[in-house]
């Protein structure tokens, strides 16, 4: 198990040296000077020259490369060019509505799709299944920014049932207001990740089932039960944890837009707002913190991987 | 396995999904097509005495914020996301095939490509593409390499994965026997097992494209919003919502009946071509 943590970390840290690279080189192919795209056409010349040479453009790549690296390594992640905060600051004061928003539609998810996935396993091609499955593939479909746009208008404007906008801080409202004011954005967003974790459950589910050792179980005389939530649940159960993954990384990538359709200021409107100021120091920052947190959540999730199911080597 | 036996009518059942959503994909592609014939008003007049209007007689899924023809906008809109999500998806399948076979065969392209590959997987999507486009500056075609882009890790994992089992295999032992150089081996071999996943990946694909370009134009990224898109059209009436629900709600039906039917296609083609998974 030591060996197989130390092994998953490793390969993370690989990964991130990969990230690291690309979003160095990713603000080096603008077209043309950076500097003068922050700055405009008419900007002063000194001025350029200025913000050149705080950004260390005026270095050959290979020294700014290196630099870079070190000054990420040592926690030096710079100061945003708009504000000119450490732009680790900027991010802190963003991210407790987006890492709040991430995990209430996650746990929506796992909560809502997998017990359904299970149950539409369970009863395969009935009707409770048909149903499940075509209106799974209908939740997929829905752009999540368009289902939000709507319950807004249905449940905000004409039942009043939630806030329409914004966010309020732990802070000020509470846990339970936090939530409230989150209730809408986690649900539409959550609603194309119900829909795909049932349905990876079920297919997880039928997989299982037809096992020898299922087979076996049934033979000798097992209640139908056990056999059903005990030995089968818990093998098909792993890997849809790997999936559960993936929902993490498209709702806290995709949080830009959830934030956007809500009036919501958390990190993803950030990088959002970062982009649209030519702010490339806080942009880049923005992406690797966002990484880092996605390399880690995938971590702790193939660790959990591995506990429900041993044989797993790292591949 | 068990095998199961093909009950009358099973035939029927099996291919019910296709067919349904091959016709339904078939009205949208008509449509896309013969956009100028259906849309009813020119869908780039602007028309400032006609603005915001209710679905009505003259405009049947009324007008937008500048007086354009709602409907005429939805049915131009049509043919933006097709072709972008079908070039998309076909220089993604070529280019991300032609790269997991290479990682997939040899052990250094391994080393190297999947891992730059494995790296913007890592990265939060929409994030990165909205970067990358800001970086490439806007435009159909950064438009369309940014999606790409997106696409790439995904079918080359695919692809990987399908060659490193089926070059253990036999018949390609016994072709390597015969003398048969890498490149043919991999193309006339290899590749061949690999197009019942990488037709369904395309099919899915496909959809899931409209999905994120749809994001991006909602965020005002990527296109011109003068050019009709479903996102764009969602992004325009998106501070109106309140008032009138209608102007989002139609365009964002499109695009739910055309990705919903494309994953439809791929689900049934799933079951046709690849028994195994269900």
């Amino acid at each position: 198990m030591l060996k197989f943590v130390i092994k998953r970390i490793g390969a993370a840290i690989l990964q991130l040296f990969v990230v690291m690279t690309l979003i160095f080189f990713m603000v080096r192919i603008i077209p043309g000077d950076p500097a003068t795209q922050i700055l405009g056409e008419d900007a002063r010349i000194e001025d350029i020259e200025m913000l050149r040479e705080q950004m260390g453009l005026n270095d050959p790549i290979p020294v700014q490369y290196v630099k870079y690296l070190k000054d990420v390594v040592r926690g030096d992640w710079g100061e945003s060019l708009y504000n000119n905060k450490p732009v680790f600051e900027n991010i802190r004061s963003r991210m407790e509505p987006t890492i709040l928003l991430t995990v209430y539609s996650v746990s929506l998810a796992v909560l809502i799709g997998v017990p359904m996935g299970i149950i539409a396993a369970k009863k395969r091609n009935s009707l409770a299944d048909y149903t499940l499955t075509f209106f799974s593939a209908v939740g997929m479909s829905a752009p999540g920014f368009w289902v939000g746009l709507m319950m807004v208008f249905y449940l905000g404007v004409q039942l009043r049932l939630f806030p329409t906008q914004g966010y309020t801080y732990i802070a000020d409202g509470g846990l339970g207001g936090a939530l409230y004011s989150l209730t809408m954005p986690a649900v539409a967003y959550a609603l194309s990740h119900v829909s795909s974790l049932a349905r990876y459950t079920r297919t997880m589910m039928l997989d299982v089932i037809s096992n020898d050792y299922v087979r076996t179980a049934r033979a000798k005389g097992l209640k139908e039960r056990i056999v059903y939530y005990k030995h089968a649940l818990k093998n098909a159960l792993a890997p849809v944890v790997t999936n559960i993954g993936f929902s993490i990384a498209t709702l806290l990538g995709g949080a830009t837009v959830a934030e956007t359709v809500f009036n919501i200021n958390g990190m993803g409107r950030l990088a959002y707002d970062s982009l649209m100021r030519r702010d490339y120091t806080q942009q880049q920052a923005n992406l690797l913190f966002t990484t880092i947190l996605l390399l880690a959540t995938n971590i702790l999730l193939d660790i959990v991987y591995k506990m429900l199911d041993p044989r797993i080597e790292f591949d | 396995m068990e095998k199961r036996k093909m009950k009358p009518g099973a035939f029927l059942r099996r291919y019910i999904r296709v067919i349904a959503a091959g016709i339904v994909l078939l009205c949208i592609f008509m449509m896309a097509f013969f956009a100028p014939v259906i849309a009813t008003h020119d869908p780039m007049q602007t028309d400032m005495y006609n603005m915001n209007q209710l679905p009505n007689e003259e405009h049947i899924m009324g007008t937008d914020c500048y007086g354009r023809d709602l409907f005429s906008r939805i049915v131009y809109g049509s043919r933006m996301s097709l072709i972008i999500s079908i070039t998309v998806n076909v220089c993604a399948i070529v280019i991300g095939t032609c790269l997991g076979l290479l990682v997939g065969y040899f052990k250094w392209a391994d080393r190297i490509i999947m891992r730059i590959l494995e790296g913007i997987r890592a990265l939060p999507m929409i994030v990165f593409a909205i970067t990358l486009i800001t970086v490439l500056g806007s435009g159909v075609d950064k438009l369309l390499i940014c999606l790409t882009v997106v696409n790439l890790p995904g079918i080359a994992r695919l692809v990987r994965s399908q060659v490193l089992s089926i070059r253990e295999k036999e018949f390609v032992e016994c072709a390597k026997a015969n003398g048969a150089s890498n490149l043919r081996i991999m193309f006339k071999y290899i590749l061949p097992q690999c197009t019942s996943p990488l037709i369904i990946r395309f099919t899915s694909g496909l959809g899931n494209t409209i999905l994120t370009q749809a994001s991006l134009s909602f965020l005002g990224v990527g296109l011109d919003p003068r050019i009709p898109n479903w996102g764009g059209i969602i992004n325009e009436a998106k501070n109106l919502v309140m008032i009138q629900p209608h102007q989002c709600g139609y365009a964002g039906l499109a695009i739910m009946i055309t990705v919903l039917a494309f994953s439809i296609m791929g689900d049934g083609l799933r079951d046709i071509l690849d028994p195994r998974l269900r």
